[in-house]
């Protein structure tokens, strides 16, 4: 394709930004930007939808969690395999095709594998599909880098939207049930924070999670400076 | 921090902020391209793209769906299991109008009907699905109806969102679910009303037998599955009795 | 058989199970385009417009799609059905009503990408509505995202008048303040 002049999606306009971190070292750098440094949830706050509505138990959590791992890999496999023939303008569309298609596999494959995990989490399994974190990869670094350093990044971030909705799995779940996984813990005299597990209780915790990084980096670049 | 796009793909080009709008249509591309190859081209690969992702969908449906239909299989069992514990095989009807026919696969929303039989071939009860507004979103149950003494013997919460710790007591507290071992929904003469609409009262009063024990601090969601339950029982015990003699037929002629 | 009347569906999708403070979907603008009244209603707007829209298109793609049997296909045919419905009705104010389209103009393409309109057609989808009704629902969730939005952004601009600590600032106080209402909304429950 010509470099003919090309409108930045709205979608993708909200991706670039992102700071666009590629860097010379390659590989595991890709690889643990995400975890923390980048963190889609807590620094780039990004796919707010699923890490409030399933983190009510840590089951559901790891659930999506593996499944959005799953979709951000295998379309930043795809879109960094065919990123030098697909046209410009047309390439947005391209991508949302490719990752519903991943989304539906995930979807029918939690399925079969256990029906009580998709009923619990219903329709968010399909509301991957516009989780900005996955679009936002495959158009700020898929479509750009080869299919190594595109594995190891959506790798990366997914570990990282895991790992965060996981810590709010387990306060949620914990403080709201008394339990981690459905297996109590607390023993049977705690009187669980009902508030928790309810939506009012995912907005909190979350709320107090940014806060409590916002101070610690507050902190940190007092002491620098 | 790293510099920007140091190793960028070389077909990139520099990020605009323009805001014009997105090109999902496959076929509205506001930026007409210069050379008459370019639309062919989009076409193209779109097509080739969405031609990959119905091939990759065909298979994992046609690949998970006999998994998935014994996973289904098994919860309806296990639903099944609770409210007709004695009940080995069954029958599958739909409830169609006011009637119930047998379930030849072509329903889709229809609530079901299941007959379920003991070893010895008798029906131990009808077990119905059903559905109404509880506390927070709508509550789906199954219960189960034994014709022999014209009682429910069993109910089981399938879906609901009801508050947890408080309105989701419906589906596991212990004392209210003993409610449904035997409540009385009992005909009169004329065989075409209940004596009386079940009964919501206050937990720990006495007793009787087509009154529901409610749950205290969830009022609502008690009051919810008891208007459940009598509204499916209008309409359901009428065609139940209608068609009695072909229910205890073990199989669907 | 439905035993939700059509008064129960919306104040279900408004109040209730309100899309934004219950159901979390389109948390993205409620959080990035609520610091203005101006805007966020206008984006609320926009919203229910466009809900209104979808579900029409997706009531009918699915019943096309149970008429040629392919569940496998419903979520790729509701996204780029979605994506084009907004394409059309986008050139569709533009030509017939500038007026709305400077109103509405620059919500449209970031819709798209809003979990709350794929949750619109999900969720009618799968609580099996009939054709009313799902309008219904659209109309009750639209509004009810708009009533989210508009109230967070009230909050916001008397925010903007008093001094708040620095490390609450920006998304963790509007979470918080999402926590509170989220409470205040489940004192609705029960009314249907």
């Amino acid at each position: 394709m010509s470099n003919s002049a090309h409108n930045t999606p709205a979608a993708a306009r909200a991706a670039s930004t992102i700071p666009d971190l590629v860097n010379e070292k390659g590989g595991m750098d890709d690889f643990l930007k995400g975890l923390w440094k980048e963190n889609p949830v807590f620094v780039q706050v990004l796919g707010m939808c699923p890490v409030l509505a399933v983190t009510n138990t840590v089951t559901n959590s790891f659930v999506m969690g593996v499944a959005t791992t799953f979709v951000l890999v295998m379309s930043a496999i795809m879109v960094s395999a065919t990123r030098s023939f697909i046209p410009k303008q047309v390439r947005i569309a391209t991508y949302i095709l490719i990752i519903a298609t991943f989304v539906t596999v995930a979807d029918y494959a939690i399925k079969a594998v256990s029906l009580s995990a998709h009923r619990s989490l219903g329709a968010f399994i399909s509301l991957i599909v516009v989780n900005c974190i996955i679009l936002g990869r495959a158009e700020a670094f898929s479509s750009r880098n080869g299919i190594k350093d595109s594995v190891m990044d959506a790798l990366g971030m997914g570990i990282g939207f895991t790992f965060a909705i996981l810590m709010l799995g387990v306060i949620r779940e914990s403080l709201g049930s008394g339990s981690l996984a459905g297996i109590p813990i607390f023993g049977s005299n705690y009187e669980p924070w009902v508030i928790m597990v309810l939506p009012g209780g995912a907005f909190f915790v979350l709320g107090f999670l940014l806060l409590g990084i916002n101070a610690m980096n507050t902190r940190r670049s007092g002491v620098k400076n | 921090m790293s510099t920007p796009a140091s190793h960028t793909a070389p077909n990139t080009e520099p990020k605009t902020s323009s805001t014009t709008p997105t090109n999902a249509a496959p076929n509205a591309p506001a930026n007409a391209p210069a050379n008459p190859g370019g639309s062919a081209k989009m076409i193209l690969t779109l097509g080739t793209v969405g031609l990959i992702s119905s091939i990759l969908l065909v298979m994992t449906y046609n690949w998970t769906l006999p998994y998935i239909e014994a996973n289904q299989l098994v919860y309806l069992e296990a639903s099944l299991k609770e409210v007709l514990p004695e009940a080995t095989s069954r029958t599958e009807w739909r409830l169609v109008g006011e009637d119930m026919v047998p379930d030849d696969g072509s329903f889709t929303i229809e609530p079901r009907l299941f007959a379920g039989f003991r070893d010895d071939g008798s029906l131990q009860g009808v077990a119905i699905e059903a559905q109404g507004q509880g506390y927070a979103d709508v509550i789906k149950i199954i219960y189960a109806y034994a014709p022999d003494c014209a009682c429910i013997i069993g109910m089981k919460v399938l879906e609901s969102r009801e508050t947890p710790g408080l309105g989701d007591k419906i589906g596991n507290d212990e004392n209210f679910k003993s409610n449904f071992d035997e409540l009385d929904v009992r005909w009169n003469d004329e065989r075409n009303a209940t004596e009386g609409p079940l009964e919501l009262i206050k937990q720990g009063t006495n007793l009787s037998a087509w009154q529901i024990d409610g749950i205290s601090g969830a009022t609502i969601s008690s009051k919810a599955i008891t208007d459940i339950l009598n509204s499916s029982n209008e309409v359901v015990l009428k065609a139940i009795h209608a068609r009695l003699d072909q229910l205890r037929a073990p199989t669907n002629e | 058989m439905h035993t939700e009347t059509l008064g129960s569906i919306f104040l279900n999708s408004l109040l209730i199970n309100n899309f934004v403070l219950s159901a979390f979907l389109g948390i993205c603008p409620f959080l990035g385009v609520s610091n203005k009244l101006d805007t966020a209603s206008r984006m609320g707007m926009a919203v229910t417009f466009v809900m209104f829209v979808s579900s029409m298109c997706a009531y009918g793609v699915n019943v096309l799609l149970l008429w040629i049997e392919a569940p496998y296909l419903q979520l790729i045919s509701y996204i780029v059905i979605i994506a084009s419905a907004v394409q059309l009705v986008e050139m569709f104010i533009k030509k017939f009503s500038p007026a709305l389209f400077r109103a509405l103009g620059i919500f449209l393409p970031l819709i798209t990408t809003n979990c709350a309109i794929l949750g619109l057609a999900l969720f009618q989808t799968a609580k099996g509505y009939n054709f009313v009704e799902s309008l219904v629902y659209a109309i009750g969730a639209g509004a009810g995202f708009t009533l989210a939005i508009v109230l967070m952004a009230g909050i916001r601009e008397e925010l903007e008048l008093t001094s708040v600590p620095g490390i609450i600032k920006g998304t963790a106080i509007v979470l918080i303040i999402a926590g509170i209402l989220s409470m205040t909304f489940m004192g609705f429950a029960g009314l249907a």
